[in-house]
């Protein structure tokens, strides 16, 4: 009887545990987010670890070769992002034959693009000075 | 305390089966009827039993065996029968959670009424939640993978009863089998060691005991032989690379598999990570499904405490790795974890029954409260039912035709020894499933379809065509990629057929393109088409429209001329409708006026002719139907004619009819 006592307190104490995990998370996430499911992304959420990329392969629909331009959203809306590039502030035109996705290839929508995001871009400069360019593809990537 | 395990009655093996057959016909009416793109990996687990061949890592090697089985039933396509197996398998795992909950729940904690109500509840509510019925009707690994474990546990639960080595053995072969419906029940073993240990320490003193584990998981798990004996039927690159003929290779291709998928989250990404789960969590049962779980744990704490080690230890082994796992269908990973989670709803409903019925007694005469119990009982289970009211629509694959329509009307409209390129890897199923199981058109190439090594000169002897636009297949790294170089230079592709997509499509297009060195032709000078139109769209301008005659089968194909005029090259977007069903939508030009105006012919100066063929999808009903477009960004669509439909000829008869 003695040893069952001990079993259900040392259960009760894991279950504490996990219920203060999920509380924790949630107050975590509402600090983050708020009220809202921006965060609930299933594959990568902001800060996600470096990829080995040796073991990836390049999914259909991401064009070969390096990107235009890098760089993390600040903002945006439905016809355009900003992004914060190591090149300065760019402005990133999205038509309707952009094709958004995730590195992995899945198809996203321009709603599911997020601040905080990283992404890689592949387009046309559209002004010369190079701080405009109509997208073809966007990559959305999962590492920070 | 109650000990022991209550003995299940003739009334709880009833009642088991009746929330099996509810739940299977449920699934029954739901049942995708054939291929479908709801699961990435769907129509490559409903070809491979067929051909006992290697699924993709880990390989699923009883999955493979167990549909090999259905697939001799008389009835349906392959396919078919593949999600029949699904539909039965999570209908067994329902009745399994039901007998599970009865043996667990104590006579002393309520009536057996409202004791039977809270685990019907509770497997009602699981059968009916979201993500596992959304993989009862397809083909897939997780319905059969819950079964295996439910049949795992009442074996387990069965070993405590008796003590015997041998049903010991018995749940370990069960359990050593279910790593080959899902590799990551291996998870589990921690929970169960502990759950044992606690049971029947002295048990583990006895080498008899020893050897039943030792064999009977052995045994199970031998299964995987299955991968380096079958190795040699792979041929996709991306697989090759770490084919199960070695000790790495087989590391590479069971528990190493998807390296970048796992514990893929930062530590300081983890809450956002616990939070889909519980999002998901929330999906499948709701705010007071929650609630009623967390009550239940500590109700198993109390009530059945080795159980609760054995049943939490399962669940936060399988919840902790599943969060970390990034994968775009992640849902379905937590199928099992809802399983578990279904339990401690059932203990925390029975709780609340308990609470109830000592109110009842204290308020009434004994009759009275037998009555209310009762009722209540029936109350409870009618509440089950409501997660199959509201699921119901979500969940109905049943007219989800639009691969088998598209494939069938491809099989029939390539011409004679031509090459097909498709989507390799599992995506590439949709179109390997026919020439793997019914030897479909065997004239035609299908370059990327495993066990072929293309080369150029397969190439040179048709005409090509290809199902994916190029830049998806001319690429030598992604999985079940072609060789480089495979394909022309500078090929055009021109859209020859065009399937219906619906809203809800989880592929891009349903198309079937022509590929060919010299520019289609695509501006004409001017056209004189059968139905004059001349509707004026601001920069574009409708000209008219060949139709063809005469009435069309449902699940057939309508040859389509469209002629327009342009005053400015800009994407411009159609959709086609039938009626008001969205048939295809896509960009005039199917994307070459670019490419054409600069190559080839100013496109402003002509006719631009779109010319191709169109799936009638085979739900279609009966009748005559308009024909429309819509053009994106104005407001009212633009009927271009009308089509008599008909319908002689049953869905399933005529894909097997072009099948074979």
């Amino acid at each position: 009887m003695a040893a069952n006592r001990k079993l259900i307190i040392a259960g009760g104490v894991i279950l504490i545990v996990v219920l203060l995990v999920g509380a924790f998370s949630l107050g975590v996430y509402i600090g983050r987010y708020g009220v809202s499911a921006d965060g609930l992304h299933y594959q990568a959420a902001s800060g996600a670890p470096q990829i080995d990329r040796s073991r990836l392969t390049r999914p259909a629909g991401i064009p070969d070769g390096e990107p235009d331009i890098t760089g993390m959203i600040r903002g945006g809306s439905r016809d355009g992002i900003q992004l914060a590039t190591q090149q300065g502030p760019k402005w990133i035109e999205i038509d309707a034959n952009t094709s958004i996705m995730e590195i992995s290839g899945s198809e996203l929508k321009v709603t599911d693009l997020h601040p905080r995001d990283l992404v890689a871009v592949f387009g046309e400069f559209s002004v010369d000075d190079g701080s405009t360019l109509l997208a073809t593809h966007i990559v959305r990537l999962p590492q920070r | 305390m109650d000990k022991t395990l209550k003995r299940l009655e003739r009334t709880d093996i009833f009642l088991s089966l009746a929330l099996a057959v509810t739940a299977f016909l449920a699934y029954l009416a739901t049942l995708t009827p054939s291929l479908s793109y709801q699961s990435p990996d769907g129509n490559e687990l409903a070809t491979i039993p067929y051909v006992l061949g290697l699924a993709h890592p880990p390989g699923y090697p009883l999955y493979t065996w167990l549909g090999k089985i259905f697939t001799w039933l008389p009835f349906g396509d392959i396919a078919y029968r593949m999600n029949l197996m699904s539909a039965l398998c999570a209908a067994c795992a329902v009745a399994g959670l039901y007998l599970i909950v009865s043996m667990l729940l104590q006579p002393r904690i309520a009536s057996s009424a409202l004791r039977r109500a809270s685990a019907a509840f509770a497997a009602l509510i699981f059968a009916f939640s979201p993500t596992l019925w959304s993989q009862a009707v397809i083909s897939e690994v997780y319905a059969v993978n819950v079964a295996m474990i439910v049949i795992s546990l009442l074996l387990l639960l069965r070993w405590e009863t008796t003590r015997r080595d041998r049903d010991f053995f018995l749940f370990a072969l069960i359990y050593g089998l279910s790593l080959g419906t899902h590799i990551s029940n291996l998870g589990f073993a921690p929970a169960i060691a502990l759950y044992v240990l606690l049971t029947d320490r002295s048990g583990l003193k006895r080498p008899s005991w020893w050897i039943a584990a030792v064999a009977g998981f052995s045994l199970g798990a031998a299964q995987y032989l299955w991968l380096p004996l079958r190795a040699a039927a792979l041929s996709d690159q991306g697989l090759l690379r770490n084919a199960p003929l070695s000790l790495k290779g087989f590391y590479d291709y069971t528990l190493g598999a998807f390296p970048q998928l796992k514990f893929a989250f930062e530590l300081s990404e983890l809450p956002d990570r616990v939070v889909v789960y519980i999002y998901l969590l929330w999906n499948q049962f709701g705010l007071i499904g929650v609630l009623l779980g967390v009550t239940g744990l500590f109700a198993l704490l109390y009530r059945r405490t080795r159980h609760y080690f054995l049943l939490l230890g399962m669940y936060l082994v399988h919840t902790w790795f599943f969060i970390q796992y990034r994968a775009f269908d992640l849902e379905v990973f937590f199928i099992p974890a809802h399983f578990l989670w279904a339990i401690f709803i059932a203990f925390g409903l029975a709780e609340w029954m308990r609470i109830i019925e000592s109110w009842l007694h204290r308020l009434g005469a004994g009759q009275i409260a037998k009555v209310t119990e009762w009722a209540l009982a029936c109350i409870v289970i009618a509440m089950g039912f409501f997660p199959l009211l509201k699921n119901f629509s979500s969940s109905d694959r049943s007219d989800d035709i639009n691969t088998n329509d598209f494939y069938a009307n491809v099989w029939e409209y390539l011409p004679e020894n031509s090459t097909l390129l498709s989507q390799g890897g599992v995506m590439g199923y949709d179109a390997f499933y026919w020439q793997l199981v019914y030897d479909t058109r065997p004239d035609v190439l299908l370059p990327a379809l495993p066990t072929h090594q293309p080369s150029l000169a397969d190439l040179q002897g048709g005409e090509l065509f290809s199902t994916t636009p190029l830049n998806g297949i001319n690429q030598n790294r992604a999985p079940g990629a072609l060789p480089k170089d495979l394909l022309p230079a500078n090929s055009w592709q021109t859209p020859v057929l065009v399937g219906s997509q619906g809203v809800e499509s989880k592929r891009n297009r349903l198309v079937l393109y022509q590929l060919s060195r010299e520019a289609p032709t695509l501006v004409v000078d001017s056209a004189q088409p059968d139905l004059e139109i001349h509707a004026d769209l601001g920069n574009l301008t409708l000209l008219g429209a060949d139709i063809s005659d005469g009435p069309l089968e449902s699940g057939g194909r309508l040859h389509l001329i469209l002629y327009w005029t342009i005053r400015r090259l800009e994407p411009i977007t159609l959709t086609t409708y039938l009626g008001e069903q969205p048939l295809a939508t896509h960009e005039l030009g199917f994307g070459n006026l670019q490419r054409y105006d600069s190559e080839v012919k100013a496109v402003a100066d002509g006719v631009i002719v779109e010319d191709y063929w169109l799936v009638i999808p085979s739900t279609v009903q009966p009748g005559s139907h308009t024909l429309n477009i819509q053009i994106q960004g104005i407001e009212n669509s633009l009927e271009i004619g009308a089509i008599d439909v008909i319908n002689e000829q049953e869905t399933m008869e005529r894909w097997l009819r072009i099948a074979n």
